[in-house]
């Protein structure tokens, strides 16, 4: 996948992008969007959901990388590098890092 | 809520069927139900600080003010309409098909510490047409940290009686079950359902959209707001899940966990070892001679104290995994291993129940449930009686300690050895299925990290307590009859002393007789005949007719007729191997002897020694790998619902004990040992 890196990036083009939660930062803002779960197995996505990882939730990124620990709300999920590499998120400039 | 007038109740009760009312706790996982359970029964149902602690339903009795109410624990589960075991379990519980009868109630659990999650959840299973309560769990917690809930507020929000708790404290525990009961004896009529139905967002509702709702009822009812987990957290968390620093922490925690139930559990076994032997002494020396006195002194004494003295241990490790539990470590150390377990076809849910499988097999497959891919649990639950649980602790002392005696580095290499063993033929063993039996894609994981919580000292205990229990339980019943049944064995038919013997003692008695007779040769003839009326009568037992029929198949591993019968007795349970050798070889002549030197000093027929390095060695190979435990085959059974697994695995186990014993043996061997 073709990765652009933030600084080339316009603050428009910023706010449409997606990238995979793998490339995010420690600390780091997301917001996940409608599509952000599409790529995923039906059983994963459900769960996630479940688990409080919806569409249109902000996360915050714990432990970047894979597998990475996310946070939403007051729920940490771990996920493995498989399932965070297709969690396409739109990184929020807006929101300090942590 | 509507008050309703004690008569009225106490009328709704008596009309109402014979059996009590049955309140069914429905929530997420590690949101404290079973704290909660047991608050209400009274019970010590297992809780831990890890999302699936409880895998089965569960029924206990809670008193109220106004009667009896039947109170069912559930599995935590994510959601109700989910394609996983747990959802599963909990839909067939609502709807009457586990447990003979459907729940007249349901109390829905919301975390106060992740409410509006709770929020969610709660809207979703109020969706169903039955009475609900709702009881806010972890309350104390959610106070401490800031955050309270208005519970009128939100029983005006959701149209259902609120009620909050805290497990940990007892708070508001008996207005819950109050407050469940009445609602189970007044039923719920369509009007009233309708109208709870109004106060939810509607069930096509998008995610986000019930997200805002949740938030704008939590700003509704609740004062204060959680801050996010603490910076803290977040860098212990990133610590712990560091593939350097993660695997550091991990090899100290276990390091330290497993020395100390070395180090720490010697102080009481010293004086359990002490209690026998001076009540085996004492009770020799109280009784008259004869078949009583031999049973009970080297039938139920001694054989139930080969076992018995390991229970500091036992005690020990579990006291120790429960507060690691409990404090929200193994969770990481799940995340942290998921990358190496994957490389051999498991996922990172199987640590802990691999884990706990070094305390007993039995929780740990009980605890496979929370794995959600069946193929992953399955292959879990293949090689978890391949871990060293503590049944085959007292082998390993005894066979290390004969192995290397005085070298105490190199035995605590052989223990860590023994472990690794165990470990690495699992690990391999699992390779192997998923690659064979159970092929196809592993589910990735996902997996809620739970908050940190100062783990708590006294459920800590109570496990302690109750596996300790259980252990002296089995201890009594089916080890003791074991033991009872091979001294038997050995001790009859009783055999006509041989010509041999008769020459030997005749000549004992001669030399005896003459006047410059020399004590020490007087003595040394006369444990000579000892001996080998001893060995006669072990040849001549049932035991032993058994053993030399068994023999040929365990002779290629070094073990004579003696050892035969104790391997054979091992695979009803483990722990009795210990047992078994202590009562056959207990007729020898050295009966004060203790029992590493008699062990030690055990002998063949031929005259050789019995426990030569060889043989100790591939025994221990053999107790490493071999499958020896009748109550895990029934599990895995139960767990899997058919014979084929169990079968496979004690075949598998078994053969891969044998092969690895005898290579091991053949190896020292030709070593020149
Ligand atoms: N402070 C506090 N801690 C609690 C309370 N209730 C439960 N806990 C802790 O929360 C953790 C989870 O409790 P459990 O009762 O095992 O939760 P559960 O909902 O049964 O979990 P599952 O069986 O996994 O679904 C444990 O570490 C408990 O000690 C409470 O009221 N206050
Ligand atoms: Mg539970």
């Amino acid at each position: 996948m073709v990765v652009i890196p933030s600084t080339l990036m316009g603050d428009g083009a910023a706010q449409s992008k997606r990238i995979p939660l793998t490339q995010l930062a420690r600390g780091q803002r997301a917001m996940i969007d409608s599509e952000s779960l599409t790529t995923l197995a039906e059983a994963d996505r459900c769960l996630l959901r479940a688990m409080g990882i919806h569409e249109s939730c902000e996360l915050k990124v714990c432990k970047a990388g894979a597998p990475c620990i996310i946070e939403v709300e007051r729920t940490r999920v771990g996920l493995c590098g498989s399932v965070a590499s297709k969690v396409f998120v739109k990184p929020c400039d807006g929101c300090p890092a942590a | 809520m509507a008050a309703q007038q004690p008569d009225e109740l106490e009328a709704l009760r008596v009309y109402s069927t014979e059996r009590p009312p049955r309140a069914a706790l429905l929530g997420q996982p590690n949101t404290g139900k079973t704290t909660l359970f047991n608050r209400l029964c009274g019970s010590r149902a297992r809780t831990a600080n890890i999302p699936g602690t409880t895998v089965e339903s569960r029924v206990g009795l809670a008193a109220t003010t106004h009667g009896v109410l039947e109170i069912m624990d559930l599995p935590g589960i994510y959601g109700l309409s989910l394609e996983v075991p747990e959802s599963k379990l909990c839909r067939d519980c609502l709807d009457g098909r586990i447990g003979d009868v459907a729940p007249d109630v349901a109390v829905i659990i919301a975390d106060a510490t992740n409410f509006s999650r709770s929020l969610r959840f709660a809207s979703h299973a109020l969706r169903r047409k039955m009475p609900c309560v709702i009881a806010i769990t972890l309350a104390d917690d959610a106070r401490r940290k800031g955050f309270s809930v208005n519970a009128a507020a939100l029983s005006e929000c959701l149209g259902c009686p609120v009620v909050i708790t805290s497990g940990r404290t007892g708070e508001g525990v008996d207005e819950l079950a109050d407050a469940a009961l009445r609602a189970a004896l007044h039923g719920i009529s369509l009007e009233s359902f309708e109208q709870r139905l109004n106060h939810l967002p509607a069930s096509s509702v998008s995610e986000s959209d019930l997200a805002k709702w949740a938030n704008d009822v939590l700003v509704e009812v609740a004062s204060g707001r959680l801050a996010a987990a603490s910076s803290v957290s977040d860098r212990v968390d990133r610590a712990l899940t560091h593939p350097v620093s993660g695997l550091a922490t991990f090899i100290l925690v276990m390091s330290v966990l497993f020395a100390s139930i070395f180090w720490l559990a010697q102080f009481p076994m010293n004086g359990l070892d002490f209690i026998f032997g001076t009540s085996g002494d004492w009770l020799r020396a109280v009784m008259p001679e004869g078949p009583l006195r031999d049973l009970c002194v080297d039938g139920i004494i001694g054989g139930v104290a080969g076992t018995v003295v390991f229970l500091p241990q036992i005690c020990l490790l579990f006291f120790l995994l429960s507060l690691l539990e409990d404090s929200g470590y193994l969770a990481r150390a799940a995340f942290a291993a998921d990358k190496f377990l994957r490389r051999f076809g498991l996922p990172g849910q199987a640590f802990v129940p691999l884990l706990s499988s070094h305390a007993c097999a039995l929780p740990g497959i009980m605890s496979t449930r929370l794995i959600p891919d069946p193929k992953d649990r399955l292959a879990t639950i293949l090689v978890a009686p391949f871990m060293s649980c503590t049944a085959r602790l007292p082998v390993y002392v005894l066979l290390i300690s004969l192995l290397f005696a005085g070298r105490p580095w190199l035995a605590g290499l052989a223990f860590v050895g023994c472990y690794a063993t165990g470990a690495i033929a699992g690990l391999l063993s699992a390779f192997l299925v998923r690659r064979t039996l159970l092929k196809g894609p592993a589910r990735p994981m996902l997996l809620e990290m739970p908050p940190y919580r100062r783990p708590s000292v006294r459920i800590a205990l109570w496990v302690m307590y109750d596996r300790g229990v259980l252990f002296i339980k089995n201890a009594g019943s089916m080890i003791l009859a074991i033991c009872v049944v091979m001294w038997w064995l050995s001790a009859y038919p009783k055999v006509a002393p041989s010509p041999e013997l008769l020459q030997m003692r005749a000549q004992t008695s001669e030399v005896a007789l003459q006047a410059n007779a020399n004590p020490e040769q007087v003595q040394a003839l006369e444990s000579a005949a000892n001996l080998l009326e001893s060995r006669e009568q072990q040849l001549g037992s049932m035991a032993g007719k058994l053993g030399l029929i068994a023999e040929p198949l365990f002779h290629p591993l070094g073990f004579d007729h003696q050892l035969t019968v104790a391997v054979l007795t091992s695979f009803l349970a483990r722990e009795v191997f210990v047992s078994t050798l202590m009562i056959i070889s207990s007729t020898d002549a050295n009966d004060e002897a203790s029992l590493l030197d008699r062990i030690t000093h055990n002998r063949r027929s031929d005259g050789t020694l019995l426990f030569t390095i060889p043989t100790a060695a591939s025994l221990l190979v053999f107790f490493t790998l071999a499958m020896q435990c009748l109550p895990t085959l029934a599990l895995v059974r139960r767990e899997t619902q058919s014979w084929k697994w169990p079968l496979l695995q004690f075949v598998w186990m078994s053969g891969l004990a044998w092969s690895m014993a005898w290579i091991v043996r053949q190896a020292l061997l030709t070593g020149g040992f």
